[in-house]
């Protein structure tokens, strides 16, 4: 459940074409502004509050992670400039069987569009399916693909998985052992980002999506030693980094990757009670603070953060305009990137102020 | 042995049978015969090896030794089945019966009639005539869709030699079929006995009821300690002889010279439970005398003691306890003013049956045997080889656990832990039920030598004989209601069925 | 003692498995997390162990894990001065079992549901609380409600150890180590502290339950409540004791978690302790029917989930196949265990 992602601004990627706004006159593509924020106001225009009222739209989560609070707080402000009426949800059990009666209820209280982060992708497209004959729908986050969505709108899972096999690089350059945790190994994001981190290792100039790359193998230099889920529970994970720390004591290059964001604290936690800070690398994913503060002081190499504010704030906008029949334009392969961020210790208070603004605090 | 026809053929009969568990010896050399359309008793003390008997009779237990002969034709019971295939079924003690289903699904458990294939769908109508026929031919009036659970003990009994009898049971081996029955209902059951002898069926009848054995009994094969110790022919069978049988020596009969009551100790007035009827219920019980309480079962004789004990609600009512009024609340209230419980449900509400003896009898002790919570186990153990040596409990040392011990014994530990408890008024709610006839004296001998040393005992029993036997004064409770008092000089079995069953004008308290 | 023995073999079975998987496997350090992990376990096995005496159940423990935490991250974040988040978190726990306690004695309800709800609604309770602005109540204590501002956040948040350095004696208590081996000069004689706290409160509980006239009635009411009852016991306050004295142990559970990872997150934290400590409690020899246990199988019983996972991670067994190896393990347990019962055990258990 807990699969906490994180949080960013633009990347170095270019996202204009990416982007989800319409290509009608009166709404502009998106674009990208000096600090970086992804600006949409320009949808403000063709959606007037007034218009909108009393249509209801959807959001739901595939679990009650704090990575929706951000995400939430972006559909909100989107729910603000339209006008329209945002239902978000989060299941509190994060199960697939969950999300459906809840999809269903929403569906019953007549939402006009709904944006779904898909939990099982495999066996929820059928379901997905059925929705998308009654309503628009778009995958937030987390894609089934072969499903009938409108679109996806997310990380590219494996591009941020090569940036942090790119942080793996740069932190340990020599070789050596490489661990790395995670709560589950199902969901696709997961896959996706172990695929990234291993494609990066092993050299491959593009990742081509999944394939075999089993644990205990050496990938150029790099030897990927195991890969420990937790079942989503904090206090396992950091049981799991502390029996790898001990484990392999003797090891002087060895990296641990956190793919979930509860995954780096629970390493700099387990290597901190180990006495081993500094002599290990650690490189993780999303903006727990204790993540950041880690990196702030050297212990952590560097972090791959999203942005669920935008996936939040993007999707209610595109949702408003399927939900009133306009024309939406999407890219050919149907996927809009929100595109992930690499945050290093140079970048690490800078980031962690505009969070806080982001969060209202 | 008695003279037997010799000129008819046993129906069933075992020879020469011993059998031995874990090397003890459960009997040896026995031999049991009986006719059709006969009622032979099986009599004996607990351990005299009655139930391994009936259970190699039943085909539960195999004989080590010795053969078994049914319709003159040496037959092998290798279970139960193969016991009730030739017509020779048990009943137990505790009724097999499933009480959640209806009576008429109980008779045809496990061989429903069916229609519709291989759906194998319940024929209902089938069931019931199957069922009202069964019914039928124990005389029970009652509909068949009647939940089992729902039914008196009586009921329960009859519906359970119903089935019996619908398996074409030939031979009936009942044990104890009437320790839970009330008066009326063993009557009840005594004439069904005799109806199924008349149709020739042959029963096996256990009982530790010497006066129904000497009723019912055709003939009477006694046990002792694992070996045929006699047999008695009709004519024959008197309670002496019985016991004379049994115990292997004469009992003294308990002869109590009306001992002279003391002071008031416990003095209940206008006592009342959720059940009671207006005005409830008044009586003392003095020092030095056993008050006996009789009734039908379901007057409210324990409804009444556990009222007085704390566990049920009192509703309305005064009692106190030497001159100190008392509030029934709980049994720890009742405990601390010596006002004991002696439960009917020995095994429920009696003992811990997977604890030792010792804990047993120390655990409403404990606070005078630990300091500080401190349980001292030397004391602990001080006095429950103190109960063990007093009541003379048969163990092998004070750590057997209770659930190990015979009946007698078991109450022997509930016994040993009140005394130990400073009682001052003891109420025993069938204090001899499940006890074997040597215990049963015992436990006699310890209630006159309780009351001698000035307790009041309060004792409820549906054993009338036991009641006329040890009351000083008794009490006849009738639907929740005293229905009058016998003092020593009333008391005959007559007055007290008379009282017990609503037929005698009520009487008011003295 | 059979019993005790079962586990002991099913414990020493599953050591010399882990020590053989790996030589860091054998080291001190290894040793000493399994150690603090089993203390951990210890402490919520033991309290669910006297509810399971008295023949109850608590589903709850995992919740009030989450609660505990939660309560506690939140106290200190608003500044709250350590000891008094400490007991005040402690105290919360107790009267969470007093409610336990009082639902199922008192309303004669049955501890399945009782602690069923707590286990949704301790939860539920912890998200809500984590959702309020506590800020915006100080404010409007003390200057009047502040314009714009919301009693509630839109949704729930992990909380963290806020002002650790305000907790040194905690943090003590759940990562130092007894420092034996420092003294001895024996470094396997360094007793991480959570294992140090739950051998004390065992041997408290050992004395209580073997020693003490309490135990000797709260076995007793777990055998035969009836009987008990009829002996004279008050039969519900044991019960309450003993409810309560499981969610006070969960409670302290809750703030060594917290202390340990140091983030609760109110949806998942403490998610299936209760069975991972029911299960130590029961593989211990403490029968779920009651009356049954003693505090030495319970300590074993308890070893064996860490050491398994540590086995799992150190043999190099694929993290997927985690759940099963646990299964299977305690499925073996749990068989050989009744058979070498079945084998030493006769007569009779108890009544209907």
């Amino acid at each position: 459940m807990l699969r906490v992602f994180s949080f960013g601004l633009l990347s170095s990627f270019a996202i204009l074409m990416t982007g989800c706004p319409a290509q009608k006159p009166a709404a502009p593509t998106g674009s990208t502004n000096q600090s970086g924020t992804t600006i949409s106001q320009n949808h403000l225009a063709a959606t007037s509050s007034a218009q909108n009222s009393g249509i209801k739209v959807a959001f739901v989560s595939n679990n009650p992670a704090e990575f929706w609070t951000l995400a939430e707080a972006g559909a909100r402000k989107g729910e603000k400039e339209t006008g329209i009426q945002l239902i978000f949800k989060r299941p509190q059990d994060g199960t697939a069987a969950t999300q459906k009666e809840i999809i269903e209820d929403l569906l019953t209280q007549g939402v006009k569009a709904i944006a779904i982060s898909v939990i099982d992708p495999k066996n929820q497209t059928s379901f997905i399916n059925e929705i998308a004959i009654r309503v628009p729908v778009i995958c937030v986050d987390n894609d089934a693909a072969d499903s009938k969505r409108r679109c996806y709108m997310g990380t590219a899972n494996l591009q941020a998985g090569r940036s942090a096999g790119k942080m793996v690089l740069e932190a340990m350059p020599e070789g050596g052992k490489v661990a790395i945790f995670v709560g589950q190994l199902d969901p696709v994001n997961a896959r996706e980002r172990r695929q990234g981190v291993i494609d990066v290792l092993e050299g491959l100039a593009k990742s081509e999506g999944l394939r075999e790359s089993p644990d205990g193998k050496k990938y150029g230099k790099y030897e990927v030693i195991g890969t420990y889920t937790d079942g989503v529970n904090e206090a396992k994970a950091k049981d799991n980094a502390a029996d790898v720390l001990t484990r392999y004591q003797n090891e002087p290059n060895l990296c641990l990757v956190g793919l979930w964001a509860y995954n780096p604290p629970a390493i700099l936690g387990a290597a901190a009670d180990a006495k081993r800070l500094g002599k290990i690398k650690i490189v993780g994913f999303d903006e727990d603070n204790a993540t950041l503060e880690g990196i702030k002081k050297g212990d952590v190499h560097g972090t791959v953060v999203q942005q669920p504010f935008e996936f939040g704030y993007q999707s209610v906008l595109m949702m408003t305009k399927m939900a009133k029949g306009a024309d939406v334009a999407i890219p050919k392969n149907g996927i809009i990137d929100i595109p992930h961020r690499e945050i290093r210790k140079a970048d690490a208070a800078a980031f962690q102020d505009e969070l806080k603004k982001l969060q209202g605090k | 042995m008695a003279d037997l026809p010799s000129n008819k053929r046993f129906l069933l009969e075992a020879r020469g049978v011993s059998k031995a568990f874990l090397g003890a010896r459960a009997l040896a050399d026995v031999r049991f015969g009986i006719y059709s359309g006969e009622v032979v008793a099986l009599i004996g003390e607990n351990g005299a090896g009655k139930s391994t008997l009936m259970k190699i009779l039943a085909g539960v237990h195999q004989p080590d030794s010795g053969s078994l002969w049914l319709d003159g034709n040496s037959i092998i019971l290798n279970g139960p089945e193969d016991a009730i295939r030739h017509g020779i079924v048990l009943i137990h003690q505790e009724l097999n019966l499933a009480e959640n289903l209806t009576i008429a699904e109980n008779l045809v458990l496990g061989r429903e009639p069916t229609w519709g294939g291989i759906l194998g769908l319940v024929d209902r109508a089938a069931t019931r005539v199957i069922a009202i026929n069964a019914l039928n031919r124990v005389g029970l009036v009652i509909d068949p869709n009647t939940r089992v659970g729902d039914l008196a003990p009586g009921q329960k009994q009859l519906v359970e030699i119903a089935r019996a009898l619908s398996l074409d049971a030939r031979v009936l081996i009942m044990d104890e079929p009437t320790s839970s029955l009330s008066h009326q209902e063993t009557e009840r059951l005594t004439e069904v006995i005799g109806e199924l002898r008349a149709k020739g069926v042959a029963i096996v009848y256990i009982s530790h009821r010497l006066s129904e054995v000497s009723k019912v009994a055709d003939r009477v094969i006694s046990l002792r300690d694992g070996c045929n110790s006699g047999d008695l022919p009709r004519e024959a069978i008197t309670h002496d002889a019985m016991v004379r049988l049994m115990v292997g020596r004469d009992l003294t009969r308990l002869s109590r010279s009306s001992a002279k009551a003391g002071r008031v100790l416990l003095s209940v007035s206008g006592l009342r439970h959720q059940a009671s009827p207006a005005g409830g219920i008044s009586f003392e019980v003095r020092a030095g005398e056993v008050v006996g309480m009789a009734g039908l079962v379901g007057a409210g004789r324990t409804e009444l003691a556990e009222t007085l004990y704390g566990v049920r609600p009192m509703v309305a009512g005064k009692v106190t306890i030497r001159d100190n009024a008392f509030q029934p609340g709980s049994p720890a209230k009742a405990i601390k003013q010596g006002l004991l419980l002696v439960p009917e449900d020995r095994r429920h509400h009696g003992l811990i049956l997977a604890e030792s003896i010792r804990s047993n009898i120390s655990l409403p002790n404990l606070k005078g045997i630990s300091s500080a919570g401190w349980v001292s186990r030397q004391r602990e153990n001080k006095m429950a080889l103190h109960g063990i040596a007093e009541l003379s409990i048969r163990t092998t040392g004070p750590e057997k656990a209770a659930g190990q011990l015979s009946g007698g014994n078991q109450q022997k530990v509930v016994l040993a832990r009140w005394l130990a408890a400073n009682p001052s008024v003891l109420m025993l709610d069938e204090p001899t039920r499940g006890v074997d006839v040597g215990a049963k004296s015992e436990i006699y001998d310890l209630i006159g030598k309780l009351v001698d040393q000035g307790l009041g005992v309060l004792m409820i029993s549906s054993d009338l004989e036991e009641v006329l036997r040890l009351s000083d004064r008794v009490l006849v409770l009738h639907e929740h209601g005293l229905a009058g008092e016998l003092s020593r000089d009333e008391l005959s079995e007559e007055a007290v069925m008379r009282l017990a069953t609503g037929t005698a004008p009520r009487r008011t308290t003295p | 003692m059979n019993r005790v023995l079962g586990v002991f073999a099913v414990v020493a079975i599953i050591y010399l498995g882990l020590m053989s998987s790996d030589p860091q496997a054998r080291s001190p350090e290894n040793h000493q997390n399994l150690e603090r992990r089993i203390g951990e376990w210890g402490i919520l096995t033991l309290g669910v162990g006297f509810v399971i005496l008295t023949g109850g159940i608590d589903l709850s423990i995992g919740s009030v894990v989450c609660l505990s935490a939660v309560s506690f991250g939140l106290i200190l974040e608003n500044n709250g001065p350590p000891w008094l988040a400490f007991m005040g978190v402690l105290a919360m726990g107790s009267i969470i079992g007093l409610i336990h306690g009082f639902l199922i004695t008192r309303l004669n309800l049955q501890p399945f549901i009782v602690t069923l709800c707590g286990l949704f609604i301790y939860r539920g309770f912890a998200q809500l609380l984590t959702q309020i602005n506590f800020g915006t109540i100080g404010a409007a204590l003390t200057t009047g409600w502040p314009e714009n501002a919301r009693l509630l956040r839109d949704s729930s948040r992990n909380i963290g150890l806020a002002h650790p350095e305000n907790l040194a004696w905690l943090t003590t208590l759940q990562k130092g180590n007894f420092p034996l081996g420092e003294w001895t000069g024996i470094v396997w004689l360094d007793i991480p502290n959570p294992l140090i706290l739950f051998i004390v409160l065992a041997i408290a509980a050992y004395i209580a339950l073997e020693c003490g006239a309490f135990g000797r009635r709260i076995h007793a009411l777990g055998y035969n409540e009836q009987a008990a009852r009829y002996a004279g016991i008050d039969t519900a306050s044991h019960k309450i004791a003993c409810y309560v004295i499981c969610s006070t142990l969960a409670a302290l559970g809750g703030i060594l978690f917290l202390v340990k990872v140091p983030s609760a997150a109110p949806a998942s934290a403490g998610n299936w302790y209760e069975l991972y400590a029911i299960t130590g409690a029961v593989l211990g020899g403490f029968s779920l029917r009651g009356g049954e246990g003693s505090i030495l199988g319970l300590a074993l019983g308890t070893a064996i989930l860490p050491l398994l996972r540590s086995l799992v991670i150190f043999a190099g067994i694929p993290s997927d196949l985690e759940f099963m190896v646990i299964g299977v393990a305690l499925l073996l347990g749990t068989v050989a265990d009744e058979l070498l019962r079945r084998g030493s055990m006769s007569g009779v258990r108890r009544a209907g």
